[in-house]
């Protein structure tokens, strides 16, 4: 004997479905319009502003751990502290060198231009206090020209003008 | 035992009779002998040059004399044997001949340069296995055991070096390689041809080949033939070391092993040469160059001898005669354009004083005069003097080369006080690379490095006085007293200075003995303060400021000195040179003032002081 169903959902297909009602909130209209039109494009721009401004604020949040392990390396000039120092230095340079190539993607060429510039500035700023984060460790370790020894190779022979024999 | 006799008795009454009307010019008395008194006689007659051995004996109660031997020319000492045989030797131009008297057999010659080595001085007699042995030794120190019937010394020894006063090193040329030996042959202006030129240095370089094959492609041990002392090498360390003596002798040796390289004899007449300075006059630094030639000063009877020879070879260039006697000699900077040898200068003080330059032509006045600088000198820093004078050079009388010395200063001592010891720079010792001292914070102590810096140490009643003054312009620039510190023979003071430090050592008395003391001048007693004018003159001196320090040294030295480096970028050594013939080197850091009486600090530490 076949078991008795409540419902026989095999045999909906085909036939006219039965109206159903839009669920409590939902407009038809809404939904319509985000696929095209001008809102869309100012959603995308906003997105990729926040999403340029998270780029931006990146290379800060790597500051605190390379300040931390430029602690633990100490300020006597050994291999590993002048590595840190070095990648210090060296990594926001290159993010500096390379401003334009991470903004790119973020910025539509077709479409409406998203202006960035907040951005960039920003990001720069972050790199440089980092370079400058770099200059304040050599400086703690003695390896910046500041002081006279430093230019006492260049200092010149004193000439006297008479000769004496 | 004779008595002694009155001279006049000896000469009128006793003279053998032949002669008598003979002018005697030296009597040597031979001494040791037991029963016979016996002299050598040197005298004039008819003109020629004789030498007698005469004795003197008892005949009853009169004394005479007889001629035992005879013989041309001026003969030398006599010595005596138990068989009382008299050994006489005379030079000869070529060497000497001896014999001794009272076996005719015994004689012989002995062959050596009497321009090398003077005439010789004395004659000793000693017998080695009954065999007579006669030692003779020259005017400059050659001594040599000689034997009858052979024309071989012995042995030789040339002690030419015991007297030694002055040296002057001279730097070699390292050995010509084959490719500079082609390309002197092939320069341009003896073979105009490039082709030709490049087909010589091709043939030269397999020739070079063909014998580095020939020679077992060096694999078996280099064949180095031995290197003379007059051959250099290509790191400097082979120099050549000309030394003149105190008894005319001038000798080369190489500085590696001492091997003689050559000899000569200065004297004027029969009197040596007192040496007193060797100077470098030309110094051959290009290969096919003019050779090197060094100076050699020294006094004679109431004159100067200056003599220049060719370094290689030791011949004599040239020998100058000077009547004059000079106080002081140095270089002046300035070269001879005829000779191409650097100028030498003679102060000299008596009666007005002045400069003698040499070689004494005008044209090398005239270069001393064109130097750019005005030139100082000092005298009367000798001991027991009780004024410095410091002159400056004038520029008149070129035809003479006689340089006018105007009087600049005249530092007086206090009363009571004379002078023990001058001291200046020497050997380069005034330059330095580094212009200041680094200390811990990385500020600098900038150092006073004036090349006029003289010292002067003076003996009074209370202790030694030490002044530092600048030899320009005669101002004070440092004084120093040590109380109940003594200077005598015994007891010498010694002095060097070395950069922008004085080094000095002298008797301090008990208890501490013998005291080195160091001066250390610096700009400013405050770092990284200096003095920023590029172009000083002695008339406007700043005085220096002043860090110094005593040690007590464990032991007498006889000289001080410091080393000399190639830039002046390596730190200098001070020298001592001690009683015990050794030589010590003290590296600078052990003789700082500014050492730590208490266990160094990190900072002291980061400097280096100890």
């Amino acid at each position: 004997m076949p078991t008795k169903v409540y419902a026989d959902l095999t045999s909906l297909v085909g036939k006219s479905q039965p109206k159903f009602e839009n669920p409590v909130g939902y407009s038809s209209s809404a939904s319509a319009a985000s696929t095209s039109g001008a809102s869309s494009r100012a959603d995308d721009s906003s997105l990729r502003a926040s999403k340029a401004w998270e780029v931006a604020m990146g290379p800060g949040k790597a500051l605190p751990m390379q300040a931390f392990m430029a602690w633990m390396s100490g300020t006597n000039v050994s291999i590993f502290s002048i590595i840190i120092t070095g990648m210090i230095l060296m990594t926001p340079l290159k993010s500096l060198m390379s401003v334009h190539q991470t903004f790119a993607p973020l910025e539509r060429v077709k479409g409406p231009q998203v202006d960035l510039t907040m951005q960039k500035l920003a990001f720069v700023a972050i790199n440089v206090a980092g370079i400058l984060f770099g200059i304040y460790r050599l400086s703690i370790m003695g390896l910046l020209p500041t002081t006279s020894s430093d230019w006492l190779a260049f200092i010149p022979a004193k000439q006297y003008v008479e000769y004496s024999l | 035992m004779w008595e002694i006799y009155h001279a006049k008795l000896v000469e009128i009454e006793l003279m053998p009779p032949d002669m008598l009307s003979s002018t005697i010019s030296e009597i040597d008395i031979d001494p040791g002998l037991e029963n016979t008194a016996r002299f050598a006689l040197t005298y004039d007659k008819d003109s020629k040059t004789k030498t007698a051995i005469v004795e003197m004996f008892r005949d009853g109660d009169r004394l005479e004399m007889r001629k035992v031997a005879s013989f041309l020319a001026p003969g030398r000492l006599i010595a005596a044997g138990p068989e009382h045989t008299v050994v006489a030797a005379r030079s000869a131009e070529s060497g000497a001949t001896w014999r001794i008297r009272g076996s005719e057999k015994h004689s012989g010659d002995f062959a050596y340069s009497r321009s090398a080595y003077g005439d010789i001085e004395r004659t000793a007699l000693t017998f080695v296995n009954g065999q007579p042995h006669v030692v003779v030794q020259t005017a400059s120190g050659l001594l040599a055991a000689l034997q009858p019937g052979s024309d071989v010394p012995v042995w030789t020894r040339n002690e030419a070096l015991a007297h030694a006063a002055d040296m002057a090193l001279l730097e070699l040329l390292p050995p010509a390689s084959s490719a500079e030996h082609a390309a002197q042959e092939t320069d341009p202006s003896v073979q105009p041809s490039a082709v030709a030129r490049f087909v010589l240095r091709w043939l030269a370089t397999v020739q070079a080949l063909g014998s580095w094959a020939a020679s077992g492609f060096g694999i078996a041990g280099t064949h180095r033939p031995a290197l003379a002392p007059t051959d250099g090498d290509h790191f400097g360390f082979r120099k050549l070391a000309v030394f003149g003596s105190a008894t005319g002798a001038v000798t080369a040796v190489g500085s590696q092993d001492g091997a003689h390289a050559w000899s000569h004899h200065l004297a004027v007449g029969r009197a040596p040469v007192r040496i007193e300075h060797v100077f470098v006059a030309r110094s051959g630094h290009v290969l096919g160059d003019a050779a090197p030639v060094v100076v050699a000063v020294g006094r004679g009877r109431n004159s100067t001898v200056v003599a220049a020879f060719d370094a290689l070879t030791g011949n004599v260039l040239s020998r100058d005669v000077l009547p004059l006697v000079y106080t002081r000699a140095f270089e002046l900077p300035a070269i001879d354009s005829a000779s191409g040898l650097r100028v030498l200068g003679l102060a000299v003080d008596a009666p007005e004083p002045y400069l003698a330059v040499w070689p004494a032509t005008s044209d090398a006045a005239h270069s001393v005069c064109t130097f750019g600088s005005p030139l100082f000198f000092e005298l009367g820093d000798t001991a027991g003097s009780t004024a410095v004078r410091g002159y400056r050079v004038g520029c008149s009388n070129l035809a003479e080369a006689q340089l006018p010395a105007q009087l600049e200063w005249k530092f007086a001592l206090p009363a009571g006080e004379t002078l023990v010891g001058a001291a200046r720079y020497e050997n380069g010792a005034q330059h330095t690379a580094l212009q200041g001292r680094v200390l811990a914070d990385r500020s600098v102590l900038y150092k006073y490095l004036n090349p006029h810096l003289g010292m002067l140490a003076t003996q009074h009643e209370q202790g030694i006085g030490v002044y530092l003054i600048d030899r320009v312009s005669g101002r004070l620039l440092h004084s120093v007293v040590h109380e109940h510190a003594l200077v005598s023979r015994a007891h010498p003071f010694l002095a060097t200075l070395s950069e922008n430090r004085v080094i000095y050592q002298f008797w301090q008395g008990l208890p501490e003995g013998y005291v080195t003391a160091v001066i250390e001048l610096f700009e400013s007693d405050r770092p990284d303060t200096r003095d920023e004018r590029t172009v000083v003159s002695s008339s406007d001196l700043r005085v220096p400021s002043i860090h110094s320090a005593a040690f007590v040294s464990p032991g007498p030295a006889t000289v001080l000195g410091t080393t000399r480096t190639g830039s002046s970028i390596t730190t200098r050594d001070v020298l001592f040179g001690l009683a015990s013939g050794k030589l010590l080197a003290l590296p600078d850091a052990l003789l700082d003032p500014r050492r730590p009486m208490h266990a160094p600090t990190k900072d002291e530490q980061a400097e280096g002081l100890m």
